[in-house]
């Protein structure tokens, strides 16, 4: 593990990744401690403020800090996509290696064709209909984006097991007497984490902005929290007036989804003995 | 003469194909079709043919990589085709096998003393940790590399020293049997000799019991004890390889030879030119195989299918013309 952290700081922009990564959780897990305001109190005098040296970046509609907001926003949104992706790739991985495998029946008519089906799911409706169960939470949203984007994990895991079953160093390893799960957890899996970090990490950035579509229908974070979805949308109600309430969680999320970016690539090129 | 380690009766590997349509008949590819021989313990038995002549399949099909549709195999007396899936990945670590592409049969992300250390792990040979990896820095010595290349990733190595790679990681587990599937002919010339007397030197020090599969006769010569020809998924003729060289019998053996170059200047054989191309084997020719590209072939050959028949002690042929 040290090793592959040494490496990746050895690359410029997988160290910037790194970084922007590293300050967005630290920002998150110390927001009460970093945080200038509590992010939820309004303060009528200073609706709508500019930017000045109580309120760094400004105030939203309500007068609440908006750097307050960003600050406790990045637990949501991290949450959101960290959370919700690893329940994807922990649905879609295991599915789509072992479907991919062993081939047969099941995997053609029943695992290919759930899946087309689910894809052709668009996410807000099946977030709707678990909102209707669950309750409208940031959990309900994170499993919500998380089930839906599990198909992509299948469908990527399944097309690299099956050309990666096919290679001679499978076949040894079936000759030297492995079970199917050693040769799945030791020859094929290794072989197909490139794709895969590369696609978690896109589809980190993505359910990023999911949340915050989620957040802003209310299906997601409930108000008073903050979220840099939730914060995003409202700001394009006052677009005319104050445009920074927009400008700043928008922002957030670029660096956020440009830093998962860099670390997923360099992490790629780490794990790669190649390089 | 004592019971043959590997004994193969009529082994057949069949595949189907789906037709163009749901409705279409299924067709069938008879890649493996009614192979017998045996192989004794330290000899070595060469299959040869073109490709498309089933050897591969055959390999495979013996050590049930590829699961066959009928025959029997015997291994050291015992009926292999009727083990468990237990038994059947206890009796690997007897029959290993090391593959034609050695770019293809290494696992890029393990490195060189996991690659070998692993069916030692999976038969539970050796005494922990620090015990195979000695057992791998032998093995790898002899192969002719060095111990330290067991922290490396086959990447570093080059095609002839991936080969050796994979034939320590076959021999690592100590079987008695190895099937090498045309070890050689992806590498250089000049590589392909170091490895063949590399297996040759194996052979000599641990009486290595192998089937070596090739697609060219004068790689096998020198190697082998016996020599069985192959086309279509039939052999043609098997005998031992020097009765095999010195009286070629079958027509289709004796266009093999006459292709072979001659390690002397200015030498030519007459050289036997097989017409067209070898047949489907969706849909083989009637009677013999081989006849629609044989130079002797008469109207009885499309009758009859020629089974192999004895011309000399250890030496069959199936031809109806020749023998």
């Amino acid at each position: 593990m040290n090793r592959v952290l040494r490496r990746m700081l050895r690359r410029p922009l997988g160290a910037l990744g790194l970084l922007i990564v590293t300050a967005l959780v630290v920002v998150a897990v110390f927001a009460p401690q970093i945080a200038p305001h509590d992010p939820t109190r309004p303060d009528f005098t200073a609706i709508l403020a500019g930017p000045s040296d109580v309120y760094w970046l400004g105030t939203d509609e309500l007068g609440r800090d908006i750097l307050s907001r960003l600050i406790w926003g990045a637990r949501a949104s991290l949450q959101a996509g960290l959370i919700a992706v690893l329940l994807a790739a922990g649905i879609g991985v295991p599915i789509g290696l072992v479907s991919g495998y062993f081939r047969g029946p099941l995997d053609e008519y029943v695992v290919m064709r759930l899946t087309d089906a689910m894809m052709a799911f668009p996410v807000i409706v099946l977030a709707l209909a678990m909102t209707a169960v669950l309750g409208p939470s940031l959990y309900t949203a994170m499993i919500a984006i998380g089930i839906v984007y599990s198909p992509i994990f299948i469908r990527l895991a399944r097309a690299q097991t099956l050309s990666i079953r096919e290679t001679e160093y499978v076949e040894a390893a079936r000759a030297l007497g492995n079970r199917h799960l050693g040769i799945m957890l030791k020859h094929v899996l290794p072989n197909i984490a490139s794709p895969l970090v590369i696609q978690m990490s896109v589809s980190m950035a993505t359910a990023i902005l999911v949340e915050s579509a989620l957040s802003f229908l209310g299906l997601g974070v409930q108000p008073p929290t903050p979220s840099w979805g939730s914060m995003l949308r409202i700001g394009t109600n006052y677009m005319n007036d104050a445009p920074m309430i927009s400008f700043w969680p928008g922002l957030a999320i670029f660096i956020a989804v440009l830093g998962i970016n860099l670390m997923g690539d360099a992490l790629r090129d780490v794990l790669d003995p190649r390089n | 003469m004592t019971a043959p380690l590997l004994s193969v009766r009529d082994l057949c590997t069949h595949f189907p194909i789906r037709g163009a349509t749901p409705f279409s008949a299924r067709k069938i590819v008879r890649a493996v079709d009614g192979l017998t021989f045996d192989v004794h313990r330290g000899q070595i038995l060469s299959l040869v043919g073109e490709s498309g002549s089933g050897k591969t399949t055959a390999g495979r099909s013996i050590l049930r990589l590829i699961e066959p549709t009928s025959g029997e195999i015997t291994f050291d007396g015992a009926d292999f085709r009727a083990l468990g899936a237990g038994d059947l990945r206890r009796a690997r670590r007897r029959m290993q096998i090391i593959f034609q592409d050695p770019f293809a049969s290494l696992n890029p992300r393990m490195n060189v003393g996991r690659i070998i250390a692993e069916g030692m792990k999976l038969h539970a040979i050796g005494d922990g940790a620090r015990d195979r990896r000695d057992r791998v820095a032998m093995m790898l010595e002899r192969v002719g590399l060095s111990a330290d290349a067991m922290t490396r990733y086959p990447h570093e190595f080059s095609g002839g020293q991936r080969q050796r790679i994979g034939i320590a990681r076959a021999l690592a587990v100590a079987p008695d049997f190895i099937l090498a599937d045309e070890p050689v002919s992806a590498l250089d010339v000049s590589i392909q000799a170091q490895v063949l007397n590399l297996l040759q030197d194996l052979r000599a020090d641990l009486g290595l019991t192998m089937i070596f599969i090739a697609h060219d006769l004068s790689v096998v010569e020198y190697l082998s004890d016996r020599v069985a020809v192959m086309y279509l998924g039939r052999i043609m003729e098997i005998a031992d390889a020097a009765d095999l060289y010195a009286r070629p019998t079958h027509p289709y053996t004796e266009a093999l030879l006459s292709a072979a170059p001659i390690p002397e200047p200015g030498a030519r054989r007459a050289r036997i030119l097989l017409k067209g191309e070898t047949p489907s084997p969706v849909a083989p020719p009637s009677g013999c195989v081989f006849r629609t590209r044989c130079p002797i072939a008469g109207p009885e050959c499309a009758q009859t299918v020629p089974g192999l028949r004895q011309v000399a002690p250890g030496h069959r042929v199936a031809c109806l013309k020749r023998g």
